[in-house]
C-alpha cells in the first residue's frame, strides 16, 4: 500500500489552510462570541470570505489590523485597541484572541496583553455587568493545518473556562469538529433518541445556520454558552466526533479531571455509527432505542437495493482526515472500493486508521497523509476511479478526468445547502448514500 | 410480443391505463432513433420513447370507439411520418364493447399505405399473459400472411436468399441480448434475416417465412408461430437456449447441423469460451456451493437451471407465473430430484419458499425483489436483467458479474 | 448636516454627507481600526488581485500554506498556485533554500512556463528573507525571469498597497520587454484596471472593434507575458480602473510616452462618453453611429426593467473606484444613491464620487461591519451592492444584495448596462422579501376601495382621492379607516425616498391584501405586484365586491 507524502519540496494547490481558520470555526460555536484574529488584515477577510461562501451566512470575525508599524514595533497597541473597540461594537460576552504566523514570529505575548486589557478594563468600558471572557488561543499558521487549529482552540477554551463542581451534571460532552450544522444537528437528533443529557461544545448548529428573520440581534442568539463550557467538567464522559479536530479538548478534560474521552471514529456508515451508539451507551449507560435500530434497517434496506449499482465501483476521497477516514470504512460497506484516499492534514494515526479498513475489506489503496490537490490528480492518473468523494476544490479535477464527483467535506461553494445536510448517523449515511448513488446514475 | 418492433407506433385502444401502466417498463431495447443521436439516450429508443393510447373515456365505451381510434391513428402517423406501420392492440374494455379493429386496420392501410397489424388479447381472456402471448403469434401470423398474399412485393426476392438464412425466433433484446447473440451465428456464416421480435423493423418481420429455419429462444411465447410457419410455409423449427456455456454452445451446434456447418460452429465456440474462461472462473470460485432460487415466467427457469450449474450453483427451488405443461417437463428433465417446484406462486408461498429453502440468491422480477431482501437474501432482476445482456458467452461473464455483486454485497453481513 | 449613525471617536472623519465643496470629503487611506470588523483585506490580496490572471508564469507564494490556500482563489475562479509551505522549522532557520528548490520544482513539473513571481507574505517579510537574492539567483540558474513581490500582508493599510506594489513589479520586470525600436502599432490601446469580469471585457473589446480599435494588453484580465512585453507600442491607454490603473497609467507615460484617459464603461452615459473620448482621439467616424445604435437598443431593452427600479434606493460600497463609475449606471436606472462608500477609496475617488451624486448622500470610508448595519437599519435602503462578506448580513437585515465582483453576466458597455438592470431587478423582485416581512393572516384579510362615495367603487387607482380601508374576515365585514394619498414629499434620503406618485399610493396601502378600483395602469399593477398588493378591477355595489374579493384571495 503507498503512502506517499509528497516527496516534492513545493505545494501545488494546497487542500489545507492554516490554523486560524479552525480557530475561528470553533469559536464561532460560542454564544455571544467573536474571534479576533492577531495579525494582518488579510487573515481575518479570507477566514471570512471562506465561511461566507460556505455557509451562505454572516461570519463575524475581527482582526486587529497589523499594519507596518505593529510588524516592526509589536501589535500591543493593536491588540489592545482592537479589544476595547471590539467591545464598543458589539458587546460580546467571548472573545477569542487569534494569533497568526506574524503575531507568533514577531513574539507577541498575547495571554499577558489579555491580561493587561482586563485590569484596565474594570469600570472603563461600558460593558454590561456580565464579565467578558477574553482567551488567548495559539494558532501559529505555520504550524499544522486548519486541523491543528481547531484542536488548539478546543483545548485553550476549556483551559480558560472550565470550573469543577461538586455534582455530576449527568451530561455527554460532545467536541464536533469541522463537520456542519446538519450534522451536528443529527447527532443531537440521535442524543435525544436515546434519552441522553447531552452538551455539545462549540455548536455551530445554530449560529452558522439562522433563519432570515428581520431582527437586529448583532450576535447569533444561539452557540454553547460560557457558563454551559465551564461545566464541561462536571459531565460523564466526552466524545470528540474528529480525533483530529478537537481530541485535544477531550484529551485535556480526561487529563484534568478524570472525564473519560473517546476519539473519533466519525460516525459515518453502519460500523461506525454502531461503535458511536455502543460508546454512547457505555459512557452513559442508556440503551438503544428501536427507534434507531429502525433508522439502522432503513440504511442497511436502502444499501440493499443499491448494491447493484455500488457493488466493484472505485472511489477515490480526499479531504480532512477524519471526514475521510470515516467515510472510506462506507464506502466499503457498500461494496465499493477505496482507490485512492487521501488526507489534507499529514496524519500518521489516518494512514493507520486507512489501513485497517482497507486490511478489513482486503483492498489496497493508495493512501496519501498531507497531500496536496496535484498529488491528488497525479493518483487518480495512476489508479482510474468512478467516483470522487472530495470538497469544492476536487470539482476541476473530477472534470478534467472525467468522473462523477459527490461534495463531501469542506468547503462546498459551488452548490447550495451543503452545510444543512447530515453525513453523519444512520440518517446521514443514508443520504449520502443517496448523494453517491444517484451520481453514478447520472453519470452513466 | 409486439412492443419490441422498431419502427412502428405502439398504438394502445384501451383507456390510459393499460398503456400507462407497460410504457417503457421492459427493456427491450433498440437502436432505432428518430429524434436523437445514436448512442446517446440509449434506453428510450422510438418504441419505447412514446406511449399512444386512445384514452378511451365514458362516453367513447358507450357509443364506441372506432372513429377516435381512426382518427388517433391518423393523427399519430401524421406526427410520426417516419413510422412504417403501426400495431393496435385492443383490452378488455374495447374487447367487450365489440370494436371491429380489422376493419379500422383495413381502412387505415388503404388511406396510409402502411403496415398495419393488430393483436386483440383483452386482458380478462385466458389464465394469464400466457393467452396473450398465443394470440398474438396467431394473429400476427393470419396478418403477416395475407400482406403477403396481397402485396408479394413485399416477400423476399428470390436473388436476395442464402441458404443459411435463419429467423431468431422469440429473442425479444432485453438489455441488448442481440448483440451478444446474433454476431456468433453470423460468425459461423448463417444469416440471421429478423429476430421476431426483438429490434425488428415490421418490414423485416413480413419476410420471416422467407427464412430457411427459425431457431426458437423462447419456447414460451413463439413456439406458435414458428409451428404455424412451418404448417403454412414448411419452414422448420429447432428450439434452443442461448444462456450459458454449454446451453448456447449446443444451440450452435444444433443449427450448424441443420446446415452442414458444424466445423464453422466448434471454431467459434471454441473462440468465445476461451475468451470468457478467465472472468468466469474468477466468478466460478467464489459462487461455489451457493444456492439459487428463481421465480421468473416460465421458460427462463429451465433455461438457467443448467446455467447455474455451470457456475458451481445449485437450484433449490423454482416457480412459474405461466408455465404450461411442457414447461414443467422440461424443467422436471433438467433439475434434480427434490427441487421445489411451484406453479404460480402467491406471495406468501414464495415467503414460505424462501424461508424454507434459504437460498443464497433469488432470481426473479421486480415485485417479488424486495421480499426476498427484507429477508436478507439478495436478489437479482430477472426480466429486464440488471446490467445485462445475459445471453451467449459474453452475456454470462455480465450474469455471473451480478450474480457475485448481489451475493457478495457487504450489507447482507450486517444484518 | 451630520451623519446620524453611530460612530466610535476614530470614525468620525469617515462618515461625511456629500457636499459639492471638495473640503468636505471623508478622511481616507488610513490606518484600520483594530477590532472591528472592516471589509478590507491585506497587500498579499491585492497583489494577487492584480496578478493571478498571468496565464503563463508560475504563481509561487513564499509562506505558510493558509495565504497560497485562500490566494489561490482570486474573483471567483480557481488558479493554479504554488507554496514554500513553510514550516516552524523553516521559519527558525530560515526558507531559502526551500524557496530555491520549490521553484525549481515548480518550473520543471510545468515547461512552458515563462517567468515565475514570487510572493512574499507576512513572516517572510518580517523574518527578513533576502527574496530579491535568491529570485535573482534562481532566474541565473533557470534562464528565465524570476520576479519577488514584495508585498507581506502587513503592508500599508489595505489591498491597495498590493495593487501598488504589483504595478512596480509588472513595470519593473514585464511591461515593454518587447523590442523596444519596434513603432507603435495604429488603432491600438492598453486597457489598464479592467479584470474581464464575467465577459466585462469581451464587451468593451467588442465596441472598441467597432471603431477599429485594437487591444493590445488589459491589465490583469487579459495579460499574458508576451502581451505585456509589447504593451509599451500601444497608441493610448485606457484606465479603467483608477486604484488599480491611474499609476500604471503614469508610469508607462513618463517611460514610453504613451498618453492614457480615465473613462467608465458602466451605464449609457459614461460608456457613450468613454467611445467618444477614444473615438475623438483616434479620429473614428464611426463613433456616433455605434452609439446612436446601441443607445437606442440598450433603452428599448431595459424599459420593461425601469418601472420597477423608478425611485428605489440603493447604497453602494465598492474596494475603492467604482463608487464613481458605477453610481450615474444606477441613475440612469432610475434610482437613487444614499451611499457610496469603499473599502481604500483615495480622495480622488471620494472627489468623483461626490460629484456624480446628490448632495447629503452619505460617503463612508473603510465601513466596517457594525456601521453597515446601522447604515442599513436606520436607512433601510432597497439594495445595498458591494462584496461577499457583506451579502449576508444584508439579508438576515431584509435587504437585497448584489454583489461585486459580479457573479453572473457581464456589466460593461450597453449590453452589460441592460445585464445590470434585468439582475437588478431580478434581485430586488424576488418575493422572499415581502414574505420576510411579518407573517400574512390568513383569517383577516385587508382590503383597500377606491370608492369616493362609499357605496361603489368608482374611482381609478392612479386618481382616487381617497381609500376605504375594510378588515373581512370569514364572518363579517368591517370599515377600518378611510386613507388620502398626499401630493408628493420632498426627496430626501433620510426617510424612505423620494418617490413617485404611484409608488407612493402603492406604500400607502403596503398592509393591504388587495385594492379595489375600477381601472389601474400598467405600471401600477406592475409596482404593486412587485410588494405584494393584487389590484382587482371592478365596478359596481361595494358588498357584493367585498364578498367576491374574500372568495377570491
Amino acid at each position: 500500500m503507498a503512502a506517499a507524502t509528497g516527496a516534492r519540496v513545493v505545494t501545488i494547490d494546497p487542500c489545507h489552510t492554516c490554523q486560524p481558520l479552525g480557530a475561528a470555526y470553533l469559536l464561532l460555536g460560542i454564544r455571544g462570541a467573536v474571534p479576533l484574529v492577531h495579525g494582518s488584515q488579510g487573515c481575518c477577510s479570507y477566514v471570512r470570505y471562506l465561511l461566507n461562501r460556505h455557509f451562505r451566512e454572516p461570519v463575524k470575525v475581527a482582526a486587529t489590523s497589523f499594519h507596518e508599524d505593529a510588524a516592526v514595533f509589536g501589535g500591543r497597541r493593536n491588540l489592545v485597541e482592537g479589544i476595547k473597540n471590539l467591545l464598543l461594537c458589539y458587546s460580546p460576552r467571548f472573545i477569542g484572541v487569534v494569533s497568526t504566523c506574524l503575531s507568533e514570529t514577531i513574539g507577541d505575548n498575547i495571554d499577558s496583553i489579555i491580561r493587561e486589557v482586563q485590569k484596565e478594563l474594570n469600570g472603563k468600558i461600558n460593558v454590561s455587568s456580565k464579565q467578558v471572557k477574553i482567551v488567548p488561543i495559539h494558532t501559529p499558521s505555520y504550524a499544522g493545518s486548519h486541523i491543528k487549529g481547531y484542536d488548539n482552540a478546543s483545548r485553550a477554551v476549556l483551559e480558560y473556562l472550565v470550573q469543577p463542581g461538586k455534582d455530576s451534571n449527568g451530561k455527554l460532552n460532545v467536541i464536533p469538529g469541522i463537520i456542519n450544522p446538519g450534522d451536528i444537528e443529527e447527532i443531537k437528533h440521535i442524543l435525544v433518541e436515546m434519552d441522553v443529557p447531552f452538551l455539545v461544545l462549540y455548536d455551530i448548529s445554530r449560529t452558522l445556520d439562522t433563519p432570515l428573520e428581520i431582527s437586529m440581534s448583532r450576535l447569533p442568539k444561539e452557540g454553547t454558552s460560557v457558563k454551559e463550557l465551564a461545566d464541561a467538567a462536571n459531565s460523564l464522559g466526552t466524545i470528540a466526533l474528529c480525533r483530529h479536530a478537537g481530541g485535544a479538548g477531550a484529551r485535556y478534560l480526561q487529563k484534568k479531571f478524570n472525564i473519560p474521552a473517546l476519539l473519533g471514529p466519525l460516525p459515518v456508515g453502519i460500523a461506525n455509527t454502531d461503535r458511536f451508539l455502543d460508546s454512547v451507551k457505555k459512557l452513559i449507560g442508556k440503551e438503544i432505542p428501536s427507534s434507531l435500530e429502525w433508522e439502522r434497517g432503513i440504511l442497511l434496506d436502502a444499501m440493499a437495493d443499491s448494491c447493484q449499482y455500488t457493488m466493484m465501483k472505485r472511489a477515490a476521497l480526499v479531504g480532512d482526515p477524519d471526514i475521510v477516514a470515516g467515510t472510506t470504512r462506507f464506502i466499503c460497506e457498500l461494496g465499493m472500493e477505496p482507490a485512492v484516499v487521501m488526507s489534507s492534514t499529514a496524519s500518521d494515526e489516518f494512514v493507520r486508521e486507512v489501513e485497517v479498513i482497507a486490511r478489513e475489506y482486503d483492498y489496497n489503496p493508495v493512501v496519501i497523509s498531507g497531500g496536496d490537490l496535484y498529488d491528488f490528480e497525479s493518483a487518480l492518473k495512476e489508479r482510474r476511479a468512478d467516483i470522487i468523494l472530495s470538497p469544492s476544490h476536487g470539482v476541476e479535477i473530477a472534470r478534467k478526468v472525467k468522473v462523477p464527483v459527490v461534495r463531501l467535506g469542506f468547503p462546498v461553494y459551488d452548490r447550495v445547502g451543503y452545510h444543512r445536510r447530515a453525513i453523519v448517523g444512520y440518517r446521514g449515511s443514508l443520504s449520502l448514500l443517496d448523494l453517491i448513488v444517484n451520481s453514478l446514475l447520472e453519470f452513466s | 410480443m409486439g412492443g419490441p418492433i422498431t419502427d412502428v407506433i405502439h398504438m394502445v385502444h384501451a383507456p390510459v391505463g393499460c398503456a400507462w401502466y407497460t410504457w417503457g417498463t421492459r427493456r427491450h431495447l433498440s437502436d432505432l432513433y428518430t429524434w436523437a443521436l445514436p448512442g446517446k439516450l440509449t434506453n428510450v429508443a422510438f418504441n419505447r420513447r412514446y406511449c399512444t393510447v386512445t384514452d378511451m373515456e365514458e362516453k367513447d365505451v358507450v357509443f364506441g370507439g372506432m372513429k377516435k381510434l381512426k382518427k388517433a391513428c391518423l393523427e399519430a402517423f401524421r406526427m410520426f411520418p417516419e413510422a412504417r406501420g403501426m400495431v393496435i392492440y385492443t383490452t378488455c374494455t374495447t374487447g367487450l364493447i365489440g370494436d371491429d379493429v380489422s376493419a379500422v386496420a383495413r381502412q387505415l392501410e388503404e388511406e396510409t399505405g402502411k403496415f398495419i397489424l393488430y393483436a386483440e388479447a383483452p386482458g380478462c381472456s385466458g389464465v394469464s399473459q400466457s393467452k396473450g402471448h398465443h394470440v398474438a403469434n396467431h394473429q400476427f401470423f393470419r396478418q403477416i400472411r395475407k400482406l403477403r398474399e396481397k402485396r408479394p412485393d413485399l416477400c423476399m426476392k428470390e436473388e436476395e436468399k442464402t441458404p443459411y438464412d435463419i429467423a431468431l425466433v422469440g429473442e425479444y433484446n432485453i438489455d441488448w441480448d442481440t448483440k451478444v447473440i446474433l454476431p456468433l451465428f453470423e460468425k459461423m456464416g448463417v444469416r440471421v434475416i429478423v429476430t421476431f421480435t426483438g429490434n425488428s423493423r415490421i418490414e423485416d418481420l413480413i419476410k420471416m417465412p422467407d427464412a430457411e429455419l427459425n431457431v426458437v429462444h423462447c419456447q414460451r411465447s413463439a413456439t406458435y408461430i414458428a409451428e404455424l410457419i412451418q404448417e403454412g410455409f414448411e419452414v422448420p423449427y429447432v428450439g434452443c437456449s442461448l444462456f450459458g456455456i454449454q446451453q448456447t454452445s449446443n444451440a450452435l451446434r444444433r443449427t450448424a447441423k441443420f446446415f452442414g456447418l458444424e466445423e464453422q460452429a466448434e471454431k467459434v465456440i471454441a473462440e468465445e469460451t476461451a475468451r470468457v474462461e478467465k472472468a468466469l472462473s474468477f466468478y466460478r470460485e467464489r459462487l461455489k456451493g451457493k444456492k439459487v432460487a428463481i421465480y421468473v415466467g416460465a421458460p427462463r427457469v429451465w433455461h438457467w437451471i443448467k446455467v447455474m450449474e455451470e457456475l458451481g450453483m445449485e437450484v433449490v427451488a423454482g416457480a412459474c407465473t405461466f408455465a404450461h405443461e411442457d414447461d414443467y417437463e422440461k424443467i422436471n428433465a433438467r433439475a434434480k430430484d427434490g427441487v421445489l417446484i411451484i406453479d404460480n406462486p402467491n406471495e406468501f408461498e414464495i415467503e414460505e419458499m424462501l424461508h424454507e429453502y434459504k437460498p443464497d440468491l433469488f432470481l426473479t422480477g421486480l415485485k417479488e425483489k424486495f421480499i426476498g431482501r427484507k429477508m436478507g437474501i439478495p436478489t437479482l432482476n430477472s426480466h429486464s436483467y440488471e446490467k445485462g445482456p445475459y445471453a451467449g458467452y459474453a452475456g454470462f461473464v455480465n450474469f455471473a458479474r451480478d450474480i457475485y455483486q448481489a451475493i457478495y454485497a457487504p450489507v447482507w453481513k450486517f444484518l | 448636516m451630520s451623519a446620524s449613525l453611530e460612530l466610535l471617536p476614530n470614525r468620525r472623519g469617515h462618515v461625511v454627507l456629500n457636499k459639492k465643496d471638495a473640503a468636505e470629503k471623508p478622511e481616507c487611506g488610513r490606518s484600520t481600526l483594530p477590532g472591528v470588523i472592516s471589509q478590507r483585506a491585506c497587500a498579499f490580496y491585492g497583489a494577487r488581485w492584480m496578478l493571478a490572471a498571468i496565464p503563463d508564469v508560475v504563481h509561487l507564494v513564499h509562506g505558510p500554506v493558509g495565504c497560497a490556500y485562500y490566494g489561490r482563489t482570486v474573483r471567483r475562479t480557481n488558479y493554479r498556485i504554488f507554496s514554500s509551505n513553510l514550516a516552524e522549522r523553516d521559519i527558525v532557520f530560515g526558507a531559502g533554500d526551500k524557496l530555491y528548490n520549490s521553484i525549481r520544482e515548480a518550473v520543471r513539473q510545468f515547461s512552458g512556463t515563462r517567468a515565475v513571481i514570487v510572493y512574499a507574505t507576512c513572516v517572510v517579510g518580517i523574518t527578513g528573507e533576502d527574496l530579491s537574492a535568491i529570485c535573482n539567483r534562481a532566474s541565473t540558474d533557470l534562464g528565465l525571469p524570476v520576479v519577488p513581490v514584495n508585498c507581506p500582508g502587513f503592508c500599508g493599510t489595505s489591498q491597495a498597497a498590493g495593487h501598488d506594489i504589483a504595478v512596480n513589479v509588472l513595470l519593473e520586470h514585464f511591461i515593454g520587454k518587447g523590442d523596444k525600436k519596434e513603432p507603435p502599432l495604429d488603432n491600438t490601446v492598453n486597457i489598464l484596471g479592467e479584470f474581464d469580469v464575467q465577459g466585462d471585457l469581451g464587451e468593451i473589446e467588442a465596441l472598441l472593434g467597432q471603431l477599429g480599435i485594437n487591444i493590445i494588453c488589459t491589465f490583469s484580465g487579459r495579460a499574458s507575458t508576451t502581451a505585456m512585453a509589447n504593451s509599451h507600442r500601444a497608441k493610448l491607454n485606457i484606465v479603467h480602473c483608477r486604484r488599480t490603473g491611474q499609476a500604471l497609467a503614469e508610469a508607462m507615460h513618463d517611460r514610453f510616452h504613451i498618453p492614457f484617459l480615465k473613462v467608465s464603461f458602466f451605464g449609457l452615459e459614461e460608456t457613450t462618453a468613454a467611445l467618444r473620448a477614444v473615438g475623438e482621439f483616434f479620429g473614428s467616424d464611426k463613433t456616433e453611429k455605434v452609439i446612436a445604435q446601441d443607445v437606442k437598443k440598450a433603452r428599448r431593452e431595459i424599459e420593461p426593467f425601469l418601472p420597477g427600479l423608478a425611485g428605489r434606493r440603493v447604497a453602494l460600497f465598492f474596494g475603492a473606484s467604482r463608487m464613481g463609475s458605477m453610481a450615474k449606471a444606477f441613475q440612469e436606472l432610475g434610482m437613487e444613491v444614499i451611499m457610496a462608500g469603499s473599502q481604500f477609496g483615495c480622495r480622488q475617488d471620494y472627489r468623483e464620487a461626490g460629484d456624480k451624486v446628490k448632495e447629503g448622500v452619505l460617503l463612508m470610508d473603510d465601513a466596517h461591519d457594525r456601521e453597515l448595519e446601522e447604515l442599513l437599519t436606520k436607512y433601510r435602503p432597497d439594495l445595498l451592492v458591494g462584496g461577499t462578506k457583506e451579502k449576508y448580513m444584508a439579508h438576515k437585515l431584509g435587504v437585497p444584495f448584489l454583489v461585486f465582483p459580479q457573479e453572473m453576466s457581464p456589466f460593461a458597455g450597453f449590453n452589460g448596462f441592460v445585464n445590470l438592470a434585468r439582475e437588478v431587478s431580478g434581485i430586488m423582485g424576488a418575493p422572499v422579501w415581502r414574505l420576510a416581512q411579518s407573517r400574512r393572516e390568513v383569517s383577516k384579510l385587508k382590503v383597500a376601495v377606491a370608492s369616493g362615495n362609499g357605496l361603489t367603487i368608482d374611482q381609478h387607482f392612479g386618481r382616487a382621492e381617497q381609500f376605504m380601508i375594510f378588515e373581512l374576515t370569514p364572518n363579517s365585514v368591517s370599515l377600518l379607516e378611510i386613507r388620502r394619498p398626499a401630493g408628493k414629499e420632498s426627496v430626501s434620503y433620510q426617510d424612505s425616498g423620494g418617490r413617485d406618485g404611484v409608488r407612493q399610493r402603492i406604500d400607502l396601502l403596503a398592509d393591504c391584501r388587495a385594492v379595489l378600483c375600477t381601472r389601474a395602469g400598467e405600471c401600477a399593477r406592475k409596482q404593486a405586484g412587485n410588494t405584494g398588493l393584487t389590484v382587482l378591477e371592478k365596478e359596481g355595489p361595494l358588498s357584493e365586491a367585498l364578498k367576491w374579493c374574500s372568495s377570491v384571495l
